[in-house]
């Protein structure tokens, strides 16, 4: 059951399309990567998502609604967008009362969020003084406030330290583990790909990929290297299978794009003894920036 | 709407600013009517102590604490766009509307607070002073009460104009400015240049509600300036919210 839709949404701002006729399903119990380069859309899709930006076209709904019309919410979805959006003069924990009196959420339930984020020990400290990290901890206790199903993070790795992180992964892992659905964004692939099941990958406001890591993995360009004492006729059957394949050294076959299966397989065929096979996996950030066209654009 | 409105007390309650305008308020409302009890009667300033309008003239003071709720009102609102707790806020509570509703009960309630203290510091000061004046002020007398009430009500009132005017400028800095160049310089021009326009401004309603001595008759009666009041804050907060409700939240 997709848990999250977005169906064909457009948003434009002024004359800036930030999102162009983008489509993608999230299905429930399972953690998706919402990627791309910043400036891709990702905030603003997550925003329409949220009923927080109203799209020129198109629609998007979580749990077969529109956000503006679920009801209470906060105990459905508990979504982080920016880290920045407290009020700097106001105590962390005062924060989550008026989020919990708001949602008509029993007052226990801030001091149980924030122990799951492990910032019990600052309630009483205001905003103001906070790092970028516990700030992101603060605005995941604030979506963990209505115990919600679902769970959409807007670049939650920003200004986490690893072992911040790796808390954060762990997390979600058990999150969705225990049948909750998770909708997170990063500009850095390796931040989620621990972490992920599926990815949707944007570019220009556009998707450019929604997959596995494996499918994406296995979509690229990688190489396969064959030691076989018959190199040269491995070679030439690969090359009648329509392979790009070439000799490398006397006993050894590099051929590209191509599975190493599809090799194993037109070896077996041709009854090709090999005695070493290597699949070369595609480094998964080298195909992220190729598939969103941002190999020179990254710092 | 009893858990929005709860919530927008707390937010209230929990930042510092709340009680700085509060205590600045109170000190206002003391300097004012310090001012006026000393001027009472001299050539510059207002009616005798021992007239009915001198008495009034000094509890009316409690109504200089308007001002700061109609700053809070606008913070009330500017605030959570500046600082971009209003994502939170509307994420939920997605009805825009609403959480304009509630600020606005908000805002009355503290308005009526601020006022209450205000009319305390003005009591604290004012009665002891007239009674050692020899002027008649009687703490349960129409001429000490009214004006207590008009500036009460005057507090709320303006609170409620403030969270209108933030939801329609939205920007914090020019909503404050351009309140108060509003309330002290071109509003009192207008009361003064044009008083058949003036008397319908927020600023000629304040005064008649506060039923200050300007002789000429100029004003409404004090219940019509209040209503004055209420609908120039609730016109302001249905039109803000419903820009608002359109509006992308980035």
């Amino acid at each position: 059951m997709a848990v999250i839709r977005v169906d064909r949404l457009t948003k434009r701002f002024g004359p800036v399309v930030a999102v162009d006729d983008l489509s993608f399903e999230v299905e429930a119990g399972t953690v998706t990567g919402f990627l791309g380069p910043n400036g891709a859309g990702k905030t603003t899709t997550l925003r329409s998502l949220l009923g927080l930006v109203v799209p020129t076209s198109g629609a998007a709904t979580v749990l077969g609604q529109p956000y503006r019309e679920l009801d209470d919410p906060i105990r459905r979805v508990g979504a982080v967008l920016e880290a920045s959006d407290f009020h700097p003069g106001r105590r962390a924990g005062d924060h989550l009362r008026v989020a919990a009196a708001a949602a008509g959420l029993p007052a226990a339930r801030v001091g149980d969020a924030l122990t799951q984020v492990g910032l019990q020990a600052v309630a009483d400290r205001r905003v103001g003084g906070f790092s970028l990290g516990m700030r992101q901890r603060l605005a995941l206790a604030g979506a963990l406030l209505g115990a919600p199903e679902v769970l959409v993070l807007d670049e939650p790795a920003n200004g986490l330290d690893p072992e911040g992180m790796h808390w954060l992964r762990g997390f979600l892992r058990a999150f969705a583990a225990r049948g909750g659905t998770v909708l997170i964004s990063s500009h850095v692939l390796a931040e989620v790909a621990q972490t992920v099941d599926r990815v949707v990958i944007v570019s220009a406001g556009r998707l450019v990929a929604a997959a596995t890591l494996d499918e994406l993995v296995r979509r690229s360009a990688g190489e396969v290297r064959v030691r076989s004492q018959e190199a040269e006729r491995l070679r030439d059957v690969l090359l009648a299978r329509g392979v790009v394949a070439r000799l490398a050294e006397p006993e050894l076959v590099v051929a590209a794009g191509v599975t190493a299966h599809a090799v194993g397989q037109a070896a077996a065929d041709s009854r090709i003894a090999v005695y070493e096979m290597t699949s070369d996996r595609a480094d998964l950030e080298a195909v992220f920036l190729e598939l969103t066209g941002s190999r020179e654009g990254q710092p | 709407m009893r858990n929005l409105l709860r919530a927008e007390l707390l937010k209230l309650r929990t930042i510092r600013v709340t009680y700085g305008l509060l205590a600045g308020g109170a000190a206002m409302a003391a300097l004012s009517v310090v001012a006026v009890i000393l001027t009472a009667g001299r050539e510059e300033g207002g009616p005798p102590l021992h007239t009915a309008e001198g008495v009034r003239n000094v509890f009316a003071n409690g109504g200089s604490i308007s001002v700061l709720t109609l700053v809070l009102g606008i913070l009330v609102v500017t605030g959570e766009l500046r600082h971009g707790t209003i994502t939170q806020t509307f994420l939920i509570t997605p009805s825009r509307s609403r959480v304009i509703g509630a600020k606005v009960v908000a805002m009355a309630l503290v308005g009526l607070v601020f006022g209450a203290v205000a009319s305390l510091v003005v009591l604290a000061i004012g009665l002891p002073w007239l009674a050692a004046e020899d002027a008649s002020a009687r703490l349960l007398s129409a001429d000490v009460l009214l004006p207590l009430t008009a500036g009460l009500a005057s507090s709320a009132l303006f609170g409620v104009i403030g969270v209108g005017v933030g939801a329609l400028i939205r920007n914090q800095v020019a909503a404050v400015v351009t309140a108060l160049v509003w309330q002290f310089v071109l509003e009192s021009a207008l009361v003064g240049l044009l008083p058949a326009v003036g008397k319908w401004l927020p600023q000629g309603a304040a005064r008649a509600l506060s039923q200050e001595t300007l002789a000429e008759g100029s004003l409404l009666p004090a219940w019509a300036g209040g209503l004055v009041l209420l609908a120039y804050g609730v016109t302001f907060a249905a039109v803000g919210a419903r820009l608002l409700v359109r509006r992308d939240v980035t």
